[in-house]
């Protein structure tokens, strides 16, 4: 079983969230890097052990490369309360509960909602969280950048982001320390993984705040299930002073 | 290619409740005579590392995005500098990721910020190092309407670019600015000598500053906010 802890030490941009659920556990599992002069912080991950500092690395090894786009946000389709009782299913989160949640997936009202929030990896589109085969759940971060980018397709900055997620994880799979995977990661955006590293550079950009930019695993599910499923992702009509600058910004590239 | 010289480029390092603005370069570095500081001036390698020739950094250059005069407000741009550069007495993280979350900030931030990989470059680039550049070329493109490979912009552009990478080993501030000086003269001298232009005062708005902020703060409003005034037709 992964335990998946998080070195704080370490946080800043969070990039990619998992969330486990094995033998009825689920824990929260937060892949998270930074841009740090030249070198991305790894994620955290695994058992603390600290004992394999030296005995796991970069590995070439192969990754799933599948891109699968991102469902548009669809504004309306949860309210805060459904958005709060789905996360009472999260045993990662304060708020867990089984029995509230239990009754939360049980009631008809609450479909619409949850058939927004929630998306399986063979989806043909996936939202705000993405349920794997295993049990595994997913904050579909790729996705919130590919919908703010404006593309959605293999070769945007979303699915940039993915593949270098999949790729480190892929090449760190044999780490099982929290400081070993982070030595790990950081070591593959150099070696095994560079290539696809340096595609992801476009989400660095602070543009994409909206789905990286938070402090905890709450803040990033509230923010991008409400991106996904309740506020949706509106630029206000006075953002900046001119009201076409959107439009010049967007096309003058 | 876009990049400003070392003194212009900050990186950001995010770290546990802390944005860093990893500061490379001093103040005074552009002008070959000027050495200056730098929150990571630590002195410990100012002699430490040479010039070196290298082609790390590609010379391709790009084109500025045309200005997008209202993409922001000066107010939002000196609030990003503000809270988000670790070199300001106000930054704040989470003031920041503030910001870089609200959606009534997005076209502003779309405007600042291009990568590396882009075709065309806005006021600042994100590198292959994921070091943030001022694109002080790109800008002096903008002001002298030659937005070509032969332009001025181009040719200080390749200049910082070959020194970046002439330098790319000194980690202090004054051992990169030392170096930096040094390169003008050396690995990095037909560069230097064929980007003698940049001093013409013409290009003051995109060169005359001291700090990273300023930079930000001024050249992201010429390019995003107020305009350079009469808007230069492409070339």
């Amino acid at each position: 079983m992964i335990t998946c802890l998080f070195d704080r030490r370490h946080w800043t941009r969070i990039r990619s969230w998992q969330l486990v659920r094995v033998g009825g556990v689920a824990l929260a599992c937060l892949f998270a890097s930074t841009a740090s002069c030249g070198e991305e912080a790894g994620p955290a991950a695994s058992t603390d052990a600290s004992t394999d500092a030296a005995s796991c690395g970069p590995q070439v090894a192969p990754w799933d490369s599948t891109w699968t786009p991102p469902r548009p946000f669809g504004p309306g389709a949860c309210t805060s309360d459904q958005i709060a009782g789905e996360a009472k299913c999260n045993p990662s989160f304060a708020s867990f509960d089984p029995t509230a949640c239990t009754t939360f997936e049980r009631s008809p009202a609450n479909a619409t909602c949850r058939q927004c929030l929630l998306s399986t990896s063979g989806d043909p589109t996936l939202g705000a969280i993405v349920v794997h085969p295993d049990g595994r759940w997913f904050i579909n971060a790729a996705g919130c950048i590919a919908l703010i980018d404006g593309d959605s397709s293999r070769e945007g900055c979303g699915a940039r982001y993915e593949a270098n997620l999949a790729c480190r994880q892929a090449a760190c799979d044999n780490c099982f320390s929290v400081s070993a995977y982070n030595d790990c990661w950081r070591e593959a955006g150099n070696s095994a993984c560079k290539s696809v590293a340096d595609k992801a550079i476009c989400a660095q950009s602070p543009v994409f705040g909206p789905c990286l930019d938070y402090d905890t695993y709450e803040e990033l599910y509230d923010a991008l299930t409400a991106l996904f499923c309740s506020t949706g992702f509106t630029v206000p009509a006075d953002a900046g002073f001119a009201s076409d600058a959107w439009v010049e910004a967007t096309t003058s590239e | 290619m876009f990049l400003a010289c070392p003194c212009r480029g900050f990186a950001v390092r995010a770290a546990f409740r802390s944005l860093l603005t990893c500061m490379l370069a001093s103040l005074l570095a552009c002008s070959d005579a000027g050495s200056g500081s730098s929150p990571h001036d630590a002195g410990t390698d100012a002699l430490a590392c040479d010039p070196e020739s290298s082609n790390t950094w590609p010379l391709t250059w790009r084109a500025p995005r045309a200005p997008t005069p209202g993409a922001c407000t000066d107010l939002q741009i000196t609030d990003y500098a503000n809270r988000c550069l670790d070199s300001s007495p106000d930054s704040d993280v989470e003031a920041c990721y503030a910001i870089q979350r609200d959606p009534a900030n997005s076209i502003c931030l779309k405007c600042l910020f291009s990568t590396v990989q882009d075709e065309r470059y806005g006021p600042i680039v994100i590198g292959w190092d994921r070091r943030w550049y001022v694109n002080v070329g790109g800008c002096m493109a903008l002001i002298d309407g030659d937005r070509t490979e032969n332009g001025c912009g181009a040719k200080d552009t390749a200049l910082q670019a070959c020194r970046s990478a002439a330098c790319t080993n000194c980690t202090t501030s004054a051992a990169l600015s030392a170096c930096w000086r040094q390169a003008g003269s050396t690995v990095c001298k037909s560069y230097f000598d064929d980007a003698v232009c940049e001093t013409s005062p013409e290009y003051s708005s995109c060169t005359d500053y001291s700090t990273f902020d300023e930079y930000l703060t001024w050249v992201g409003a010429l390019f995003c906010s107020t305009g350079f005034g009469v808007a230069p037709e492409p070339t």
